[in-house]
């Protein structure tokens, strides 16, 4: 049945009997602790991903765009997390999360989420809305007095005239990188999760020669 | 065991027998979308409070704190997001969920986070709004965020932990 696999299977088996995969499997804490690295990454690489997404999308308008450059080490710390977390987690399963169609459509997912987030960065840097100094794509910035908050509260002048200066906000290409990135992210969440489900049903009708 | 847990405590009782508790246990992927959902609902809420608290506590400090503060309702929306999800989840056993001191932590974790963003909005926000975006926060409101990420990525850990104190795996 997975007869293609057959070259790779000892390297699948070796991985397997590494000593750290072997703490993943047979020690209490291993595997838990592992999904509790890959929580923290996701929040961290996915939050961030998301919030960048979110506000090309319109939302939060007021935020400068460059300020996602330094927060994106926040993403990518997250990421490291969650790549070192993650292979571990396979190396501990290799043989059976191979095969596990839940996880190999997971991995797509993060490697186009990944490829279409790099690629709305370099859309964002090309255009010059990275930069600090760059006021064309910065909403412009008033303080509306007698406000809620009893004035000093800081809003954009007007939704209409802030995307006259910025086009960023308003070019189409861009934001569907935007929608395509949660939607990648997002499914390589629904995904992971599932995981446990297919390996659960293969593990019921017998996919690895019984238990 | 159960009868007696039931006996002490009716809320969760009448959590158990309520129709969404009902639907929760007839339809089992009701659980299961629930628990992605949950995971999405977290990816919102921990994106708005780390760029919030990070702010707070002085990265990046190009970003003006009343921009950075505009993450905010996406982050309500992603914890209301897990409330839904949450309370989904509980119905489906309420007793088996309290009896777990992995839950218990969490709950108790997450009143923490919710009375520390209490204090903040109540106290704090009008003056860290007020105040020139360049000047340093006062430490009570570093404190604040401070606290803050060490709460929600804690109770990240403790909800992840549930599982591993569950006697009967359902992921």
């Amino acid at each position: 049945m997975i007869h293609f696999l057959t070259p790779v299977h000892g390297l699948l088996d070796w991985m397997q009997s590494l000593p750290v995969s072997l703490w993943i499997t047979d020690s209490n804490w291993g595997f838990p602790i592992m999904l509790v690295l890959h929580s923290w990454g996701m929040a961290a690489v996915v939050g961030i991903l998301f919030m960048l997404d979110l506000r090309i999308l319109g939302l939060a308008r007021i935020v400068p765009l460059s300020a996602f450059q330094p927060l994106m080490s926040i993403a990518w710390g997250g990421f490291f997390i969650n790549l070192v977390s993650g292979v571990l987690m396979f190396m501990a399963d290799a043989n059976r999360l191979i095969v596990n169609w839940s996880f190999l459509t997971k991995m797509s997912c993060v490697l186009m989420g990944g490829i279409v987030s790099a690629v709305l960065w370099r859309r964002l840097r090309a255009a010059g809305a990275l930069a600090e100094n760059r006021s064309t794509v910065e909403p412009r910035f008033a303080v509306a007095g007698g406000g809620r908050s009893g004035g000093g509260e800081v809003v954009a002048v007007t939704g209409e005239d802030s995307l006259a200066v910025a086009p960023l906000a308003v070019d189409r290409s861009v934001r569907i990188l935007a929608f395509v990135s949660i939607a990648l992210w997002a499914g390589a969440i629904l995904f992971g999760r599932w995981i446990a489900y297919v390996m659960d049903n293969m593990i019921l009708h017998g996919a690895f020669g019984g238990p | 065991m159960h009868a007696m847990t039931y006996h002490l405590t009716p809320f969760l009782q009448w959590m158990h027998d309520s129709r969404l508790g009902v639907i929760t246990r007839e339809y089992h992927y009701v659980f299961t979308i629930c628990l992605v959902v949950h995971f999405i609902g977290l990816s919102l809420l921990m994106g708005g409070m780390l760029i919030v608290d990070l702010r707070l506590l002085g990265f990046p400090r190009q970003l003006p704190i009343a921009a950075a503060m505009k993450f905010l309702p996406i982050a309500i929306i992603g914890f209301l997001i897990n409330l839904g999800t949450g309370v989904t989840m509980v119905s489906f056993d309420p007793v088996d969920y309290w009896l777990n001191p992995a839950f218990r932590i969490k709950m108790a974790l997450l009143l923490l986070g919710g009375l520390n963003a209490l204090w903040f909005t109540l106290v704090e926000q009008r003056q860290v709004l007020s105040q020139p975006s360049d000047q340093r926060t006062t430490i009570a409101v570093r404190t604040s965020a401070a606290l803050s990420l060490f709460l929600w990525f804690a109770v990240i850990y403790w909800g992840r932990m549930i599982v591993a104190f569950q006697s009967s795996s359902s992921f």
